[in-house]
Order: structure tokens, then C-alpha cells, then sequence
């Protein structure tokens, strides 16, 4: 059977990718961010993992708005990154759990999440910084990946509960897949936006979801995505990623390691390593 | 007034044309195009002059007024443009 063996949140400005390209991770102010995944690649490091579920936030790579889905599940044998403007980038592959993916895919459906399928699907700077940064190691990387992209572009936007609801019927397919599988669940975004007129860096509000993510959810799935936007900036709804992690480890996980690093570029950067409750 | 991140429906209708726009600039050759042209590169696209300001500016606030989705409209700083080198500010 396949069992859900942990999560991870972690912010994923393109600074942070940046940062590791040129090996510069002990040079820049927000050094102490980086060595907050040592605990976390020990924990990785000491546990087999097979599929990293990666839940992000399309950056105007794969979708536009002719076709804009809430929920974009990718199903593909193979993925690659991505040309965002910055100029093609250095070639990457990641393995698809194509087995595991049509699974949830199907099982999504069934519990009515109606999400939308992609055979096809570019990873951006969101989902591969946080595979970097798990598993700074190429060769340690798990072996397959499915990429999870929510909406956190253009609105209506769905709500933190409808995102936590969505990770828990995530967590429901992994637990029923027959196959032996170790996944593991990765959410990448956020924190709070500094972005002008749209968002200020909230820390006050930053330290309380991770404060209360683990134990108390339902106080962040209490706000409305309207007030997502208020608290932590227009782009700070990438916070749904987190709670789409969250609710896949389903009752009584455990925060293992935690970080909270104020700024990086323009936003609250955290960290936050959740070990999923034994299998039942 | 249009606010990033919630709903309304001239956030909704507005900006189209410049948002596909800004969507296109991920690819190189685009990039070249719109920066050695940047009004015959706005005009292919059916940019209204209010928009096309917005474009040069690269003013956020601009851009936002006019519909600009930010996770389009910052693919414009990452446009080399020779006298502009260092404009804008690459948050992206």
C-alpha cells in the first residue's frame, strides 16, 4: 500500500533559485533559511520516498487566460522546466508518476473534486526551487514526481478550505493506491507579499499560520481568499499550496523542523517540515 | 478600483490583449521582437494607447489599472531593452 510519509511548505522566490544556481547559499542575508534544510534533509535522507507531490502556483508558464483551471493535475510520463522570460533556463527532467497520478486523478473525480488533467506541463521557478531545496542532491531526488497546480493567479481564486478539502481527498487516493509507494508532499509559495499597493509583509500573520497549520487548520480555512489577499498581499494566496500539503497528511501530523526568515526579496519567507501520522 | 487577488469583473475584463501579450514574451524570440518594436509589437496585439503607456512604463500601478495580471506583466522586466538597461525592478 502506498502511504503519505510527510510534508513540506517552503517559499520559492525566484532569489532563492537563484541563490542556489550560483552556490551562494552561505553568502546572502537570508543564509540562516537555507540552513534550516539541513534538519530537513536529514529527516528526507533517513526515510525512502519515491513520489514528491509538488503543489504550486503557475507563473504564466503553462496556462493563460484562454484556459485558466482551479486545479491542474499533471499526468505525464516526463516533465521538464521552462523558458519564464528569463531566458532558457538549464535543461531539467523529472520522471512523472503517470501509475500514481491517473490514481488520484480518478479518485479526485469520484469524491467531486472535478480537477483538469494535464499530459503536458512545464514546471516554472515554484515547483523545482522547492525540489532543489528538499533535495539539494540531483542523485537523492525522488525517483518520480506529480505536479499539483492551484490557482493563485487570476480570481476567483478557491478558498483555503476548498484547498485544504482538496489535499485531504489527495491524501484519501494516495492511501487507497495498492501499489507500495512512499510519497511525500510538497507546497510552495508564500508567505505574505511586500508588493506595493497590493501587499505588505505580515508577520504577525505569517507566524500564526505556521503556528497553527499543523494542529488547528481550520483557523487558516476559516478565512476567505478575500482575506487571504488583505492579510498577506495579492500573491500571498500562494499560502494554498501549504494548506493542499496540509490536508493531505490528514489527522494529527506532527511539525518536525520549522523556519521563519524575514525578508527574503520582497516576502515572509518560511519553511516548515510536517511528518504525516503512522498509517492506520 | 481593480484588486489584484479578488474577484470583480472589470479586473476580470479588462487588460486581455495585454496580458496575452506579456504571456508571450516567455519565448526569446518574442523577447527580441517586442524590444526592438515595442509599438509594432503592441500594435500586433490590439494594445489601446492606454495600455501601450502602461508597457512603458513598466509602472505597476499602471499596469494594474489598465488589467495587467501581475504574474503576466512582470515577464516585462525580464526584457532586455538596450536604453533601458537596469529599468524596472525584477521581483518576479
Amino acid at each position: 500500500m502506498a502511504d503519505l510519509v510527510g510534508g513540506l511548505g517552503t517559499s520559492h522566490v525566484p532569489i532563492i533559485g537563484r541563490t542556489i544556481a550560483a552556490s551562494k547559499q552561505e553568502e546572502v542575508p537570508f543564509a540562516p533559511f537555507f540552513r534550516s534544510f539541513d534538519a530537513v534533509h536529514d529527516w528526507v535522507g533517513s526515510r525512502r520516498i519515491d513520489t514528491a507531490i509538488v503543489v504550486f502556483n503557475d507563473h504564466g508558464l503553462n496556462f493563460f487566460l484562454n484556459n485558466m483551471p482551479t486545479f491542474a493535475l499533471g499526468v505525464a510520463p516526463l516533465y521538464r522546466n521552462g523558458d519564464e522570460g528569463w531566458g532558457e533556463p538549464k535543461p531539467r527532467e523529472f520522471t512523472g508518476d503517470q501509475e500514481l497520478s491517473w490514481h488520484i486523478a480518478n479518485s479526485l473525480v469520484q469524491a467531486e473534486f472535478d480537477i483538469a488533467t494535464c499530459g503536458e506541463m512545464v514546471l516554472d521557478h515554484a515547483g523545482i526551487t522547492a525540489l532543489d531545496l528538499v533535495w539539494p542532491d540531483p542523485e537523492t531526488m525522488p525517483r518520480m514526481i506529480i505536479p499539483l497546480v492551484i490557482n493563485a493567479i487570476e480570481p476567483p481564486l478557491p478558498s483555503p478550505r476548498r484547498c485544504y478539502n482538496l489535499g485531504k481527498a489527495i491524501g484519501d487516493a494516495v492511501r487507497s493506491f495498492a501499489p507500495e509507494r512512499s510519497v511525500f508532499v510538497v507546497g510552495s509559495g508564500g508567505l505574505s507579499h511586500e508588493l506595493g499597493q497590493t501587499g505588505k509583509i505580515n508577520e504577525e500573520f505569517d507566524r500564526f499560520c505556521l503556528d497553527t497549520i499543523v494542529d488547528q487548520p481550520e483557523k487558516i480555512t476559516g478565512y476567505s481568499s478575500d482575506e487571504i489577499v488583505d492579510l498577506a498581499g495579492s500573491q500571498g494566496v500562494e499560502l494554498m499550496t501549504w494548506l493542499v500539503m496540509r490536508g493531505a497528511l490528514g489527522e494529527r501530523p506532527a511539525a518536525v523542523t520549522s523556519h521563519y526568515q524575514k525578508p527574503i526579496s520582497h516576502t515572509g519567507g518560511a519553511m516548515m517540515l510536517i511528518e504525516g501520522a503512522e498509517a492506520v | 478600483m481593480i484588486e489584484p487577488g479578488k474577484f470583480d469583473l472589470e479586473g476580470a475584463t479588462k487588460g486581455y490583449a495585454l496580458n496575452r501579450m506579456c504571456y508571450t514574451l516567455n519565448n526569446a524570440e518574442c523577447r527580441a521582437e517586442f524590444a526592438a518594436d515595442i509599438d509594432a509589437y503592441c500594435s500586433r496585439f490590439g494594445l489601446s494607447d492606454e495600455e501601450r503607456a502602461a508597457v512603458k512604463s513598466r509602472d505597476k500601478d499602471a499596469l494594474i489599472a489598465v488589467g495587467g495580471n501581475m504574474y503576466y506583466f512582470q515577464k516585462l522586466n525580464r526584457v532586455k531593452l538596450p536604453e533601458n538597461a537596469g529599468k524596472g525592478q525584477n521581483n518576479g
